[in-house]
């Protein structure tokens, strides 16, 4: 393989084993679901250092929104794939299975 | 299966170990987001067969009114409890349409249960003979329910509740013709029983 240690086609923002994890749990949910950020760090068993540098990268690319809600008094933070998200990680799967023939 | 090798650093997976991670993911969050049905059935099958069965029992003389009075109310907490339990834990962090659909057909057993009071007690007073209410309470009660669960499997495409929802039907309608006081023991066996098994059938199948 060249240095890039992609394979041609992956996706690159997806195509890392944390982010494809979180990209995964989101894309579980219904359209138009989010998850809080505690909720989601507990079915990834993440650390939220982590988790947050893998929702910024994706928040970069357009593929995650997170969003920010005052509820009774405390700030929520919440995290959802976005439309072309949800499109780039089935394309993402599907690349994956056209891979393995 | 997997032919090809592993020459990346370990956070770029190949694609069998990628396409395994998500699909194990995946199941992992829907079942943590879906109540469990060991929470959701399971109480109400012990409550409606220890309940009802109760009363059926004091009828026959075999317990005492104010012990089964105690059955009942232990029969109507704790399986509400454990219902509202098991949503709240399953759904916690989750915001959007799923959870104000969840919201929307909790209150429509609650409406739906107000309603029902309100009815039979307004009958009650009327003057309707004891093993007619009864009957009435039998009959309504399960209608309630059995449409619920029927709505219930329509909403979230669930046919084991739908199933639920014919049988509670059923078993209302046998209930009422069974006639006073035999309908207590067949909200008890058949109400109860058919919670029970599909409670713990769910649960043997998720774990499968």
């Amino acid at each position: 393989m060249s240095t890039d240690q992609t394979p041609v086609g992956l996706d690159p923002v997806i195509h890392a084993q944390a982010r494809l994890r979180v990209t995964a749990t989101l894309a579980a949910l219904s359209p138009d679901d989010r998850l809080t950020f505690p909720r989601l760090q507990q079915l990834l068993d993440m650390t939220a250092g982590n988790l947050s540098t893998h929702l910024r990268k994706l928040e970069d690319a357009g593929y995650v929104e997170v969003t920010k809600a005052h509820e009774r008094r405390t700030s929520v933070t919440y995290a959802a794939l976005t439309p072309a998200g949800r499109r780039a990680f089935e394309q993402y799967r599907e690349s994956l299975r056209g891979l393995l023939g | 299966m997997d032919t090809s090798t592993h020459d990346g650093p370990a956070e770029h997976p190949t694609a069998a170990d990628a396409l395994a991670a998500i699909d194990a993911q995946q199941q992992r969050t829907t079942t943590a987001l879906r109540p469990s049905p060991l929470g959701m059935f399971l109480p109400w099958g012990l409550g409606y067969l220890v309940g009802f069965g109760g009363v059926w029992l004091a009828i026959r003389g075999v317990l005492p009114d104010a012990v089964v009075t105690v059955l009942l109310v232990v029969a109507a907490i704790v399986p509400l409890a454990s219902t509202g339990i098991t949503v709240a834990r399953s759904t916690h962090g989750l915001a959007g349409p799923t959870k104000r659909i969840g919201a929307l057909y909790g209150w429509a057993w609650l409406l739906g249960f107000a309603a029902l009071f309100a009815i039979n007690i307004r009958v009650g007073f009327l003057g309707v003979p004891g093993p007619t209410l009864s009957l009435i309470w039998s009959g309504s009660a399960l209608l309630v329910v059995g449409l619920l669960y029927l709505a219930g499997g329509a909403l979230w495409n669930h046919v084991p509740q739908y199933v639920l929802g014919v049988w509670t039907l059923a078993t209302g309608v046998l209930s009422v013709f069974v006639g006073y006081p035999a309908n207590f023991a067949v909200l008890a066996l058949a109400g109860g029983g058919g919670f029970i098994v599909l409670g713990l059938w769910l649960h043997a199948k998720s774990r499968r």
